[in-house]
């Protein structure tokens, strides 16, 4: 294939992408920006700037980055303990342990808040059950505020540390912890300077992932914020309160951090790649035969187990009791299915459900045209800009959701060129545009890993036995990334499915999604109804992952 | 003009440049049909270049590729017959052995019964016919090895291009497949062009060899002819390993005269270490014994001089320590500007 050609086709792919990325990406931060530098007679104006010096948007600054800071610290600290567990301890049901560990990488934020709301706030299950156990009057504990939200926080954060230490350690040759061990060191010696230092790498990347995650995060902050102020909490507050211009000026300053991180990350990413390669296959690392620390970290490991799944069981265990009784009595209730045939059978209840299958579908194919066609383009051509391109696609990935949806509300409340002369605020559309501009990083992302996985005497092969390059293409490329694509549609349905951060700002009463109506029913009081909504949306996701993952497993050979 | 009749590939004048840097500098080569041709040169010289050169997957800034008398050189891979067996054998990951084979057939829209008695025959050649339906991700290196082979030969090429395919394989497994490319080259009759860096594959393979350095063919010729009779020092460095002497050390250690500027050349196996009155001049630093030879590193005037000779049922005669002088065993020692 000739790398400097552009065919007629590959100008007009190119074309639509500019105009997609320029008008749902460019438009609404530009829209943004200009929002932010207007007073409200629409005059030109530095007022909201000026307004985030003020005492409560500087503590919100203030509150997110700590926040932030404290949930890379937490995280970090839980996800490589026990990513070294797992690689250097016996612990039984190891297998088993790792899929539960990674329940929240999967699970919906909205879905880790609302059971954990369950189960700890002033009427939570494990609050109520300790009260009557002891027989107490007042909670024992206050689950709310800062507490709250950092273990939620850890709760779903800590597994990217989990996953980026592990293959960080996978990566360590056993060669050289055992030269270390025979040198005399002791375990601890070993893992402070041979093994940590080693995965530096791994842990910056995942901090800086958690770091923009967590300043990104909305719906901790907002169920169990209260009066603690956060960035994107104030941001949402802004714009209820109808103070476009401050809601922008204060997304601005989020999304400038956040892009700053963003760059860091690529930095860190670009400069990774000269990494030092082992000569041979790294053996991965042996058992320690010292097992003593294995009986710590097993218990350990099932009581994190248990930490993940009791949220979960909550959900479960609610959605199974019916509405209005939980007041009454609490154990005494026995178990209907009443909750869930309700959504199934009341359309107006199935409602939500529909309207998030169908948004997160659309969001798969939009995704799926841009991104594949953009990566085709980033890793198959030589294009002068094609830094700017991939920057472009990859900056909604540093954008919170909340940044992104004030964006589009600012740009397509009128119509626009790229809305084809239609107001989307208010309409089905503007939720899977949002859902795909905020995955169409995931979604480059994969595809690009899979065409650079293609090693390029493959073309070339196919290409001496005679074949064209429309063969090629068909018989021998995509078959290969197909795999890279189909994990990357995945991942924009999971994430999309669940969304709740900038639904809440762009819903509207005929286009409610599951995440909404969970908000909505926990407002209203029915547990029951929320719950169930939540363990349906879970096990939707948990299914796809299970199947998706014995799927890829098989088709991606060994190559 | 009768030997140009039979030549399959010929390449005139070919030169190429990667960024300002010349990569390869008026290359000449004429491929007879059937001969097994290599270019041997270490890494960096400029081989791949020319095999890929070759093949289509680059194009030459000048000069000319005429494969059986039709001037390729602006022809795709496609429109030329040659087939390549990649260093990393490039298999179809998402294929089977078979399909992987058959591939290049269908390509050509060949009859399914004719694929499939083809693809069978070949697979039979190269020994792997009851892996046929196996994900070619599942074959050890040698099979891969050899499926790749399958894949060019079912295609009936003009020309086969070898670029380095035995240099992931271990050395024992490397000399297997060694022998067996000659054998099936030999049964084909498929005319070749071997790239590789390894001198001793090239000597035992081919019918003749052209020595690649810096772009530039050094030299082209029969094994023999490149090993005993090299024209330059470097040929004589790659190809043989020769030890070199200036004008005041030949004369002083063999009596030889050579003018002042001219290097005496000798091959490892042309020189022995002795011992005797006034013959001590030398050091030996080194002895290895490796089986069927003992190689001798002797120091001498600060520079280090290779001897082998054959073990001969024996234990080596000089240590590690040991003085010792030089001994000439050749009259027909070459001299090199």
């Amino acid at each position: 294939m000739n790398k400097n050609k552009l065919s007629g086709l590959n100008i007009v792919t190119l074309l639509i992408i500019i105009f997609f990325i320029t008008g749902y990406i460019i438009f609404p931060l530009y829209s943004l920006l200009k929002e932010s530098l207007l007073n409200p007679g629409n005059i030109f104006s530095f007022t909201s700037y000026s307004q985030l010096f003020s005492k409560t948007s500087f503590s919100a600054t203030f509150n997110s980055v700590l926040l932030s800071v404290i949930t890379v610290a937490g995280s970090g600290i839980t996800g490589i303990y026990f990513a070294y567990a797992f690689q250097y301890h016996r612990i039984p049901l190891k297998k088993i342990l790792t899929s539960v560990l990674l329940i929240p990488l999967a699970t919906p934020p909205l879905i880790g808040v609302v059971a954990f709301l369950f189960l700890l706030n002033e009427n939570g299950l494990l609050i109520k059950l300790l009260s009557s156990v002891f027989n107490l009057h007042n909670p024992i504990f206050r689950f709310d505020g800062w507490t709250a939200i950092i273990v939620i926080h850890i709760y779903s954060f800590y597994p990217m540390f989990f996953l980026f230490v592990t293959s960080g350690l996978k990566k360590i040759d056993s060669s050289v912890t055992d030269a270390s061990y025979s040198m005399g060191a002791s375990r601890s010696k070993t893992f402070f300077r041979i093994i940590l230092p080693q995965l530096v790498p791994s842990i910056t990347g995942a901090s800086l992932i958690v770091f923009m995650a967590s300043m990104a995060s909305f719906s901790a902050p907002f169920i169990f914020g209260g009066s603690d102020r956060f960035l994107t909490t104030e941001i949402f507050n802004a714009k209820i309160n109808g103070d476009n211009s401050f809601a922008s000026a204060l997304s601005v300053l989020l999304a400038i951090i956040s892009v700053a991180f963003l760059i860091l990350l690529r930095l860190y990413r670009s400069k990774k790649i000269i990494t030092q390669r082992y000569k041979g296959t790294p053996k991965s690392t042996t058992l320690h035969p010292k097992k003593s620390f294995g009986l710590f970290s097993t218990a350990a490991a099932f009581i994190f187990a248990i930490f993940i799944v009791l949220p979960i069981l909550t959900l479960l265990f609610l959605s199974l009791i019916p509405e209005g009784s939980l007041m009454r009595n609490f154990f005494g209730e026995s178990f209907t299915l009443e909750n869930y045939s309700r959504i199934l059978s009341d359309p107006q209840f199935f409602e939500p459900f529909r309207n998030s299958v169908g948004m997160s579908l659309a969001a798969v194919v939009i995704t799926l045209l841009i991104g594949v066609s953009s990566s085709f383009i980033i890793t198959n051509k030589n294009l002068k800009g094609k830094s700017i391109l991939e920057g472009v696609l990859s900056l909604p990935y540093g954008i919170p959701g909340t940044v992104i949806a004030l964006g589009f509300i600012l740009s397509f409340n009128s119509p626009t060129v790229f809305t084809a002369f239609v107001s989307l605020v208010g309409t089905y559309w503007i939720l899977p545009l949002a859902y795909a501009v905020r995955n169409l990083p995931v979604m480059t992302q994969s595809s690009v890993a899979g065409f650079h996985s293609i090693d390029p005497s493959l073309e070339e092969a196919s290409q001496t036995l005679g074949a064209g390059g429309s063969r090629t293409f068909r018989k021998i490329i995509v078959p290969l990334i197909l795999p890279s694509i189909l994990n990357g549609a995945l991942l924009v349905f999971i994430n999309s499915v669940g969304e709740f951060v900038s639904t809440i700002l762009l819903y509207s009463y005929s286009t409610k999604t599951i995440s909404v109506e969970i908000y909505s029913q926990i407002r209203m009081y029915n547990t029951g109804a929320a719950a169930a909504y939540g363990i349906l949306l879970f096990l939707m996701v948990m299914i796809i992952v299970y199947f998706s993952r014995r799927t890829l497993d098989k088709s991606i050979g060994v190559v | 003009m009768q030997r140009k009749k039979t030549a399959c590939l010929e390449a005139v004048n070919i030169s190429k440049k990667f960024n300002g840097t010349n990569v390869l500098t008026e290359i000449n080569l004429t491929v007879e049909k059937g001969e097994f041709f290599s270019i041997v040169g270490p890494s960096g010289c400029g081989k791949t270049t020319l095999l890929r050169i070759i093949a289509g997957l680059e194009f030459p800034d000048a000069g000319k590729i005429i494969i059986n008398n039709i001037d390729s050189t602006g022809f795709t891979p496609q429109k030329r017959k040659t087939g390549i067996v990649f260093q990393n054998y490039a298999l179809f990951p998402n294929m089977t052995v078979y399909e992987n084979v058959a591939y290049g057939l269908e390509v050509k829209k060949t009859d399914k019964n004719i694929i499939r008695e083809k693809v069978y025959s070949v697979l039979e050649k190269v020994q792997i016919s009851h892996k046929s339906d196996v994900s070619v991700t599942t074959l050890s290196g040698g099979e891969q090895q050899r499926v790749s082979l399958a894949r060019v030969i079912v295609t009936e090429p003009d020309l086969i291009l070898f670029d380095e395919p035995l240099s992931n394989l271990d050395y024992s497994l490397r000399l297997e497949t060694r022998n067996e490319l000659k054998r099936l080259q030999r049964e084909a009759g498929i005319t070749s062009v071997y790239v590789t860096h390894d001198q001793t594959e090239a000597l035992a393979l081919s019918d003749r060899i052209a020595v690649l350095n810096n772009g530039v063919i050094q030299q082209t010729g029969n094994p023999f002819d490149v090993y005993y009779n090299p024209e330059n020092s470097f040929v004589a460095g790659f190809i043989g390993h020769s030890n070199f002497f200036n004008d005041v050390m030949s004369g002083d250690i063999f009596n030889v005269s050579i003018k002042p500027g001219e290097k005496l050349c000798v091959l490892p196996e042309e020189v022995i270490p002795v011992s005797g009155e006034g013959k001590d001049y030398g050091l030996i630093t080194d002895v290895q014994f490796t089986g069927f030879s003992v190689e001798y590193t002797v120091e001498i005037r600060n520079q280090l001089i290779k001897s082998i000779q054959s073990s001969g049922n024996s234990k080596p005669e000089f240590s590690a320590g040991d003085k010792a002088g030089l001994k000439l065993l050749t009259s027909k020692a070459r001299i090199l500007k």
